[in-house]
């Protein structure tokens, strides 16, 4: 068959199209466990880090949340009681610059106070927008008073505030 | 004769054909990830993982590409290694993944990758084709690695996110924005080819 007939071309674009995508659907498969235990740690580890329940590893962090978190809603909302005060934590989404923003935000029950916020995930510029994942964006929240529960911190350039 | 050929290989992308400094590649990247070091590492080490086995690849299917689909099928190789590696550092390196966003994807759109299959692999064996992938990478990696040294150093005080400054320093905020980097690429021009010319010259001389 000559290299340049259209039933050629045809044959060997999809020939090739479809090989690689097989592979590609192979790794994704293989893969997938351990992409959802992944997802599922880093949900864990931002409840966690969100009531300011600390944790070693991975082991130590499914074991605390185990033992000292409960689901209100499934995957949702969290709550656990830390020094025998109640806290509560929801999940809450909203628009970054490249993409959507998903928070874990633990609170008093009333609303009034923020024990603790962790970004479950972003798809901001890495080393600018990307790092509200720093310990130090999140820890500038806490320890302020909610007004009409909303949680908000203030920038030089901007101000941003969670639905709570 | 395929040592000296190699060896040629790697000079060329290391130092006298680089991609960053001469072809003036993969700006886009250089700009976005080199004020940190660790994701600079990380991405450049996905690029070069993408760009030789890209090229080992299309090297070896070069008779059999017709040349009406040859940049779709090349576009079809170097998305299929970059997506590869993005599933592999969503499954064993998530905090990577997870850091890094949006960049591992896009190395699909970086220059050099297409540079190198167009003007390389096309044209030589697949061993050398992918010794050429990986000099290339490895001449992009040399240089936005001594950017995002200067660039975390100054604009955060530290390497690989450990304090190398003393706490008294004040950070250059600018070293972190892009324009930093837009600078830092133009003085390594201009040291790259001066030197380049003032090597040129002596040789020239020597000739004489």
């Amino acid at each position: 068959m000559k290299k340049d007939s259209i039933l050629y071309v045809v044959l060997f674009t999809f020939a090739v199209c479809a090989a690689f995508v097989v592979v590609l659907a192979v790794a994704n498969e293989v893969t997938k466990p351990l992409v959802a235990a992944n997802k599922l740690f880093a949900t864990r580890s931002a409840v966690l880090g969100a009531f300011g329940i600390p944790y070693a590893d991975a082991v130590d962090a499914s074991a605390k949340y185990e033992a000292q978190v409960g689901e209100l809603e499934r995957g949702n909302s969290w709550t656990s009681t830390i020094d025998g005060v109640e806290y509560v934590a929801i999940e809450s989404a909203g628009p970054g610059l490249w993409g959507t923003i998903r928070i874990i935000l633990a609170a008093s029950p009333d609303g009034e106070r923020v024990r603790g916020i962790r970004v479950v995930s972003q798809n901001e510029t890495p080393g600018l927008g990307g790092r509200i994942e720093e310990p130090w964006f999140p820890a500038a929240s806490t320890a302020f008073p909610a007004r009409r529960g909303r949680a908000s911190r203030s920038s030089p350039s901007s101000t941003r505030a969670w639905q709570c | 004769m395929m040592q000296s050929k190699a060896y040629s290989v790697l000079k060329d992308n290391l130092w006298t054909n680089n991609p960053i400094f001469i072809q003036i590649l993969g700006i886009c990247s250089t700009l976005a990830v080199t004020n940190n070091l660790r994701n600079t590492m990380i991405m450049t080490l996905g690029v070069t993982f993408a760009t030789a086995l890209s090229s080992l690849t299309l090297s070896a299917m070069k008779d059999l590409i017709p040349r009406k689909v040859r940049m779709i099928i090349q576009v079809v190789v170097m998305s299929f290694y970059v997506i590869l590696l993005d599933i592999l550092l969503r499954a064993y390196l998530p905090d990577v993944s997870k850091q890094l966003g949006p960049y591992v994807g896009l190395i699909i759109t970086n220059c050099i990758l297409m540079g190198r299959a167009e003007a390389f692999a096309q044209a030589n064996k697949p061993l050398l084709s992918f010794w050429d992938g990986l000099t290339s990478g490895l001449g992009y990696m040399s240089v936005l690695v001594a950017i995002a040294v200067v660039r975390e150093l100054l604009g955060f005080g530290t390497l690989f996110g450990f304090r190398i400054m003393p706490e008294a320093f004040v950070t250059w905020t600018i070293m972190i924005m892009a324009p930093s980097a837009f600078f830092l690429v133009a003085m390594v021009m201009w040291w790259a080819k001066t030197l380049q010319a003032k090597r040129l010259a002596v040789a020239k001389e020597a000739k004489k």
